[in-house]
């Protein structure tokens, strides 16, 4: 509190968005004990919108008058008005206005001094900010002025302000076998009142091309016109990200690019109040493709019971030596090998891939998953061995294969 | 609003209500009133009627029109096209004077009235009391206590003028002694008085005048709890008082008044519970605007879900209804045959009544913040056949700017100046600039402001709107001229408890002079108003 006695005052109001007000409609028939008389109030209070006069929806702005919380991302505006309580003519008011964070003091007004403030005139300022920072903001404002006397004065007055959380951002990777990436957000509004999502966009690093998967074939988005969240509520989004080429040619590079990159939400809430946040860079876990890596390249969806079938793999050397290997084809319940198992591969330089071709017979018809791939580092005597390396569907005959 | 074949959005404020709809009130009112007086109760009590000469006098001794202080009124409200005064006047439950001019016909036509307007299907154990009342012998009937309808006025004090109270604390006695307001005492204690103390807006006293009639019926102080009967004016006493009790912001005292009557569905709320009294009258002697306002309460307590199932069963109800009458059957289900035109009046009153439920849902989904509810009611609304599409639109819009969704709420706003076709008037302006606000774009709101108070210039919403849009764009003084030269030109309607809220925000913030400022705006309603909410009054001498 102020000790001295000061020739002027300081007053501060935030300006968080109006309302739009409207009567409760009481209404009646005109065979009710009031006639028309509650409609006619209804309809002459200036609240009412003509036409829509039982419905909600007001046309008229209404102050706010409850303290509305401020969220990361939103602006604060204030109103700050400087009044004199004398009726002598006080001179060279100015008003400095700051925002004191946790972490730094930040300049938000220095108007230039009004040279003279005659009684009854204001000095009027509004400031706007967009807040960076949770925790809590002070807003400092200090009032510099002279008096009729000469005598120089000055007083500070200070406002506190919580900066909450508006939104909670989960993310979870999933590395596919060709290499995407696939990221689901969820977004989940932790906000005291609704909010509507105006933008949720995926700010992908260089290294990725995004493809968003929230739009349904014909353009529209899955989540319809409008995203609205309430309270609590979550919002899944997912986005599938290519590696580019350079990128996929490189598994040492693709194996360490992690930066995924940022995912950009726009929000609005009462009345159109604004509010945005970007994610701090998302990370990936790095995928291990370890020294050997084997991947199907090719394998048919549906093949026929005891017909050959063959399907491809990708193998590459990973690693900085020439490795030998010797490939084993394990018995597998349902499907015959047509193969030599225990065959040595020719050497593989370092950083180089090849196709291997396999051949197989399926003996019982359904659902059949391949594996049973064993490799053997000679030099190690490591193994690494693949199973459920893909799945086929064996069908009975050729007519079945081609139906379906 | 002309009157066509289609419902209009809201019946309230068209006047396309078919003249026949309109019947006696009073009439009936009579009947019910002299036999409530003869009547002997379950548990054998006698009514006691303390005030019984009064309201008996208004029914008996007709008053001449010139009389009625209030017929300038009802004569300007009847201006609007087809309604003449005659019917206005009567239908307010007033004697005229052509009592004796009551044809059979007239009857006949009243009664078809009297069906479609109080048709009500009532739950399976109701339906099965009044079968089991209309088949006992007369007088051998007596269903369970927790079946009837036991209400009482449990507000134990009569109101006082708040407004006055608050003069006489901060302007002083010889202040308040100024002060001319109606009381309950002022006016004929009977239904006519208490008409004249809703008009002037002495809401409070008309209150009282509730309290003092109801006791009439035995449903007065200390009277909840213990049987009696009901006829059509005793529940229209009581929508009445629990109206006022809402406008009032009494949500409390209402709720606990309104809890004796559950959902209007006890045996005792339907004529054919009086067999002796109504004849072979059905239906529900509760009007259609109490079973509304009933549903409507819990949302004032804090309890918005226990509203909307509510009005979910009242709009089930109000949809069977309408399908009954679709099939050929009368409202309540019954195979009875209906004229032609019976059937389409009745069909047009009730599609007015679903669009008035789906209106407060939408209102009770606004207050529970489920914008999803209520967009897909009024998209529902806007798709009607002959609705308003424009005005609907635009109430969308604004649905949409409320929530956030600023691009939803373009889209509406031109369908809508789409629809209406012509230069843009007053809403189509106003909503244009709540759009800028939305945008933070507070100078061009204003813009948009002032273009509708050139078409508009007393409007007190478009003059509140552009004193907003002065104080975020850093002009406090000049906010604070256009509130108070909206009070100064239309002082009336301008003293409305959101532009008092607004003004005295602005003078909490304009300097240290405000107490004073707010002195002389509780002045000016006292001057001006009957009734002030309570809210406000804090606000000004606070």
């Amino acid at each position: 509190m102020e000790t001295e006695e000061h020739l002027l005052s300081l007053k501060v109001m935030r300006l968080t968005r109006p309302t739009l007000a409207s009567p409760f409609p009481v209404t009646c028939d005109s065979r009710d004990l009031p006639g028309n008389l509650l409609n006619n109030a209804l309809q002459q209070d200036p609240t009412t919108v003509e036409g829509t006069e039982t419905l909600c929806s007001g046309q008229f702005l209404l102050l706010p008058q409850t303290p509305v919380n401020i969220y990361l991302g939103e602006t604060f505006s204030s109103y700050i008005c400087v009044y004199t309580e004398t009726s002598d003519v006080v001179s060279n008011v100015t008003v400095k206005v700051d925002l004191q964070t946790s972490s730094q003091r930040l300049p938000l007004s220095a108007n230039p001094p009004t040279p003279q403030l005659l009684p009854d005139k204001t000095v009027d300022i509004v400031i706007h900010h967009e807040v960076k920072e949770i925790g809590t903001h002070i807003l400092v404002c200090e009032v510099t002025y002279q008096t009729p006397n000469g005598a120089a004065m000055s007083f500070r007055k200070f406002f506190k302000i919580m900066v909450l959380k508006p939104l909670d951002v989960k993310t979870k990777f999933c590395n596919a076998e060709n290499d995407d990436v696939y990221l689901e957000a969820q977004v989940q509004n932790i906000t005291a009142g609704p909010i509507c999502l105006e933008k949720v966009a995926l700010d992908a690093s260089h290294l990725f091309n995004v493809l968003p998967l929230n739009g349904m074939p014909d353009g529209d988005s899955v989540f319809g016109k409008t995203i609205i969240l309430q309270p609590q509520a979550v919002c899944q989004f997912l986005y599938c990200l290519e590696p580019n080429e350079k990128l996929s040619s490189d598994l040492k590079l693709l194996s360490g690019a992690t930066n995924i990159g940022k995912l950009d939400i726009v929000w609005r809430s009462n009345l159109g109040e604004r509010g945005r946040l970007q994610t701090s860079q998302l990370q990936r876990m790095s995928p291990d493709y370890g020294d050997i890596r084997m991947t199907i390249t090719e394998l048919p969806n549906f093949v026929v019971l005891e017909d050959l079938f063959t399907f491809k793999c990708n193998l590459i050397n990973n690693c900085e030596r020439t490795v030998e290997l010797m490939i084993y084809l394990e018995n597998v319940e349902g499907i015959a090998w047509c193969d030599i198992s225990g065959r040595k591969l020719e050497p593989l330089p370092p950083m180089t891939q090849k196709t291997l071709e396999f051949k197989c017979i399926p003996l019982i018809p359904g659902l059949r998953t391949i594996s049973g791939v064993k490799l053997l580092d000679t030099f190690l005597k490591r193994t690494y061995t693949y199973d459920e390396l893909g799945q086929i569907f064996v069908v009975l005959n050729d007519e079945n294969c081609k139906s379906i | 609003m002309s009157r066509n074949d289609q419902p209009s959005l809201s019946q309230y404020f068209g006047s396309n209500e078919n003249s026949e709809d309109r019947t006696d009130f009073s009439k009936e009112v009579t009947e019910a009133t002299a036999e409530i007086i003869n009547l002997k109760l379950a548990d054998g009590k006698k009514i006691i009627a303390k005030n019984e000469p009064e309201v008996c006098r208004l029914f008996s001794e007709p008053t001449p029109q010139a009389r009625d202080p209030t017929a300038a009124f009802f004569d300007l409200i009847g201006s609007n096209q087809n309604t003449g005064t005659n019917g206005i006047i009567s239908d307010l439950g007033l004697p005229t004077n052509n009592e004796e001019s009551y044809s059979s016909s007239r009857l006949a036509i009243g009664s078809e009235a009297d069906r479609r307007r109080d048709a009500w299907i009532s739950s399976e154990k109701t339906r099965q009391c009044l079968i089991a009342a209309a088949t006992a012998s007369p007088g051998t009937y007596f269903p369970n206590r927790e079946m009837l309808t036991m209400p009482g006025v449990l507000l134990e004090e009569e109101l006082g003028d708040a407004v006055g109270e608050a003069v006489s604390m901060c302007l002083g006695e010889a202040e308040a002694a100024q002060r001319r307001v109606l009381s309950a005492s002022d006016v004929t204690q009977d239904e006519r008085g208490l008409r004249e103390l809703v008009q002037a807006g002495a809401y409070r006293a008309a209150i009282n005048l509730t309290a003092r009639l109801l006791t009439i019926y035995g449903q007065g102080i200390g009277r909840a709890g213990h049987p009696s009967k009901h006829s059509p004016h005793s529940l229209q006493l009581w929508f009445t008082r629990i109206a006022l009790l809402v406008k009032t912001k009494a949500y409390g005292v209402a709720s606990m008044e309104a809890e004796a009557f559950g959902h209007l569905d006890k045996p005792d709320l339907y004529y054919q519970f009086y067999p002796e009294m109504y004849g072979g009258r059905l239906g529900s002697i509760a009007s259609f605007s109490f079973r509304l306002l009933l549903a409507e309460l819990p949302m004032h307590c804090g309890k918005p879900k226990d509203s909307v199932t509510r009005l979910f069963n009242t709009l089930a109800t109000v949809r069977q209804i309408l399908t009954n009458l679709r099939k050929g059957l009368c409202e309540d289900g019954s195979p009875m045959e209906l004229g032609e035109s019976d059937r389409s009046d009745s069909l047009r009153l009730w599609i007015g009544r679903e669009v008035r439920v789906m209106h407060s849902i939408i209102n009770c989904a606004l207050v529970l913040k489920d914008y999803e509810l209520a967009m897909d009611l009024l998209g529902q609304l806007c798709e009607r056949d002959g609705a308003p599409r424009h005005a609907l639109l635009s109430a969308l819009g604004r649905l949409h700017l409320q929530l956030g969704d600023v691009s939803g709420a373009e889209v509406c706003f031109n369908e809508a100046a789409e629809v209406k076709g012509a230069t843009p008037g007053v809403r189509e302006l106003v909503d244009r600039g709540l759009l800028c606000i939305a945008q933070s774009a507070f100078d061009e709101a204003y813009t948009y402001f002032q273009k509708a108070s050139l078409l508009e210039s007393s409007n007190v919403m478009i003059l509140n709107n552009m004193g907003v849009c002065l104080l975020y764009g850093g002009h406090l003084k000049e906010a604070i001229q256009v509130l108070e030269s909206a009070i100064t030109s239309n002082p009336v309607h301008a003293l409305h408890e959101s532009l008092l809220l607004n003004l005295c925000t602005l003078y909490d913030m304009e300097s240290s002079k405000g107490r004073l400022k707010k002195f002389a705006l509780l002045r000016q309603i006292s001057r001006y108003q009957a009734d002030a909410p309570a809210t406000i009054l804090e606000k000004l001498y606070g």
